[in-house]
């Protein structure tokens, strides 16, 4: 079985998590050459946390959306929020994803809200239960860096 | 036949020149004329254009993805896409110290108003009080402008406050959205006027309804933030080709100009320009000179002249800008709806409020969300992306934006003047805002008034997400060297003739003497033609 790689696995991750079908070929080709295009994106740049969190985050499935959450409330600027950030722009570019991406059933109000707040529900406990696991390290993470000597 | 040189091509700039022309001057305009990328598809609407384009993604988001507005982002995020990039300059000819100011320069073919929003609002004579002449005088060239560019909107309640000119083109088609506003206006009005002082009406929008020379009315596309593809949304590149039709009129391109020299006499001899990313200066000789930079660039090119001739360095007080607020609401009746994307993208309903402590007046534009690019709002909310998308797609017809802007008069901390920077170098330009006292509560103040009227009108203020933009953010600037009937020196007469030069003219906002809550832009154009009609005879 070839493996496959790092880069390949979090398009598709990132792709089915934000829109729920596989990458194509031009998300795939637009997102490799937009990374090689921002730096700062560049994981080999980023504390050992964000990689864990990137490293993680590119298995997809279920973990992904409380890493995701907890990413957005309590490190922003990581290298797995600005990727998902960067994908997002790329499929809404994108007839075949955009419209993916607006699909939605309509409804009353009453009942898109009820729809809302259930999924808001879920977001909370996922980021709370990822703050009780992921939060020590974070904080681990915060104090080692702010301890290293600084470079001469 | 008499040659006047006109510095920049905004909006200002245009109508004077082109005014000018019709009264049989010659006209050569200098200008920097940085341009953005051409139109492309003109056919499509946005959502097409994600179908259409070979690479989108490079379109949307630009070559080097400066449309990816990241959580990080160091940037205030204006709004303006990578083909309207041009329109605020990130390098500039010379240096900006601002301090309390968000200070931007435009050196675009167009100016600021190549990615304006169209709102055309005349002022009344409430508002002109400071001005040397009322709207009897200013009248007939708001007229004149709007059958030039075309002003779409209707006679309706916002006509107490804000005049109704001739020529008013039929309004555009109303979203759903907007139309559910307007109906519940239309059943609450007694209570809304009596209880909050707030009229609400139809945008009045420089966008055409009916097909106007070369131009075609809005086929709504979607697009118009994006650049008007069948240039139904005026800009002033449109003007600036009505000027290229006459045999009379020069344009010289890639011209950013220094300074202008001057005789002993303070009669302007030249006007010194060179190329924008640097080079040999060279020297135009003229016989008459209109500034009509904009009000940074008009009154940096006054401040250099006068430093070179004199040595001085002179403050100029007086700037002026509109505070503005971004408040962000829903539309309950609005919730779990399709939005309809082949709609105006740009505010269709306008509103004014008068504030109860103050002879003042609040001035909104509501702008209910259509087609645009979502990852800068769903990043934004406090959720994982998965949850904000659905949250935002369910949402999406319901969503809106609220533009309040509140007026500015002049004062003596906020400046502008030239700052030296050692023997050799040329001199920044200095900006200095000072916000005045009792601003933020005049602002937070009208804010629970705001939130009232708008709940009466069916809109719901998020709470915690309305933003007050920092000064200079509403690129409405004015008021450094302001029209005075007595010669003062730093001030313009009634017609805007320099008091400190004999041959030379502002036409800008830099002579404003004061700053309604309104967008300028109209009030610009049809100054800049009054100047022209009663300077140039």
């Amino acid at each position: 079985m070839s493996e496959v790689s790092p880069l390949s696995q979090e398009v598709r991750a990132f792709t089915r998590y934000l829109s729920g079908s596989d990458p194509d070929d031009y998300v795939r080709s637009a997102y490799v050459r937009a990374l090689t295009r921002l730096p700062e994106l560049d994981e080999s740049r980023a504390s050992w946390f964000d990689r864990l969190l990137l490293t993680v985050g590119r298995r997809g499935g279920v973990l992904l959306r409380p890493l995701d959450g907890y990413a957005r409330l309590f490190r922003p600027a990581s290298p797995l929020r600005k990727r998902l950030v960067l994908l997002l722009a790329i499929l809404e570019s994108w007839g075949p994803s955009s419209e993916r991406l607006e699909r939605f059933e309509p409804g009353s109000p009453a009942v898109t809200l009820a729809r809302l707040a259930a999924s808001v529900a879920v977001s909370i406990v996922g980021v709370a239960v990822a703050f009780v696991i992921l939060g020590p390290l974070d904080a681990a993470s915060r104090l080692l860096s702010s301890a290293a000597p600084r470079a001469a | 036949m008499e040659t006047v040189h006109v510095v920049g091509s905004g909006a200002s700039a245009v109508h004077f020149a082109l005014s000018l022309l019709e009264r049989g001057f010659a006209v050569h305009m200098l200008d920097v004329g940085e341009d953005g990328e051409p139109l492309v598809a003109p056919e499509a609407s946005f959502a097409r254009l994600k179908w259409e384009l070979a690479d989108p993604a490079r379109y949307f988001l630009g070559e080097d993805l400066r449309g990816v507005v990241m959580p990080d982002r160091p940037e205030p995020f204006h709004g303006i896409p990578p083909s309207k990039d041009h329109v605020l300059a990130k390098r500039l000819p010379f240096d900006l110290a601002a301090r309390g100011f968000d200070a931007r320069v435009s050196l675009a073919l167009g100016g600021l108003a190549s990615a304006w929003t169209a709102g055309c609002y005349p002022y009344n004579d409430r508002e002109l009080a400071s001005f040397p002449f009322g709207y009897a005088e200013l009248g007939p060239y708001y007229d004149q402008v709007a059958l030039r560019i075309g002003v779409s909107g209707s006679s309706d309640d916002l006509a107490e406050h804000i005049p109704l000119h001739r020529h008013l083109l039929e309004p555009l088609r109303l979203d759903d959205a907007s139309q559910a506003l307007l109906a519940r206006y239309t059943r609450h009005r007694d209570s809304l006027r009596r209880r909050w002082g707030c009229t609400v009406g139809r945008a009045r929008v420089a966008t055409l309804t009916r097909d106007q020379d070369e131009r075609h009315a809005c086929r709504y596309l979607g697009r118009c933030i994006w650049g008007c593809p069948v240039a139904a949304l005026y800009t002033p590149e449109l003007t600036l080709a009505a000027c290229k039709r006459f045999a009379s009129f020069a344009y010289t391109r890639d011209c950013y100009v220094t300074h202008l020299e001057v005789d002993a006499r303070r009669r302007v001899r030249a006007v010194v320009a060179r190329p924008a990313a640097g080079g040999e200066p060279r020297s135009f000789p003229a016989q008459h000179v209109a500034l009509g930079a904009g009000t940074l660039g008009s009154t940096r090119i006054v401040l250099e002249s006068l430093f070179r001739i004199s040595g001085e360095r002179p403050v100029l007080p007086g700037l002026m800008d509109n505070r503005q607020l971004l408040m962000p609401i829903v539309i309950p009746s609005q919730i779990g709806r399709r939005f309809d994307p082949d709609t105006y993208q740009l505010n269709q309903i306008a509103l004014g409020l008068d504030m109860p402590d103050s002879a003042d007046r609040v001035h909104g534009l509501l702008t209910t969300l259509k087609a645009t690019m979502i990852h800068p709002i769903v990043q934004a909310l406090p959720l994982d992306l998965c949850t904000s998308l659905r949250l935002f797609r369910e949402l999406h017809a319901a969503l809106g934006l609220v533009n309040l802007n509140f007026s500015d008069q002049r004062r003596d901390q906020s400046y502008v003047r030239l700052e030296p920077r050692g023997e050799n170098a040329p001199c920044a330009l200095e900006v200095r805002y000072a916000v005045a006292g009792g601003d933020e509560a005049r602002v937070r103040g009208s804010l629970a008034r705001v939130r009232g009227a708008l709940l009466r009108l069916g809109a719901i203020a998020l709470p915690g997400m309305t933003r007050i933009r920092a000064m200079g953010s509403s690129l409405h600037y004015a008021g450094t060297i302001p029209m005075s009937v007595e010669p003062r020196p730093l001030t313009v007469s009634r017609d805007c003739a320099s008091h400190d030069f004999e041959n030379l003219h502002l036409v800008d906002g830099a002579t404003f003497p004061f700053l309604p809550a309104k967008n300028p832009t109209f009030t610009l154009m049809a100054n800049a033609a009054r100047i022209a009609d009663r300077a140039f005879r």
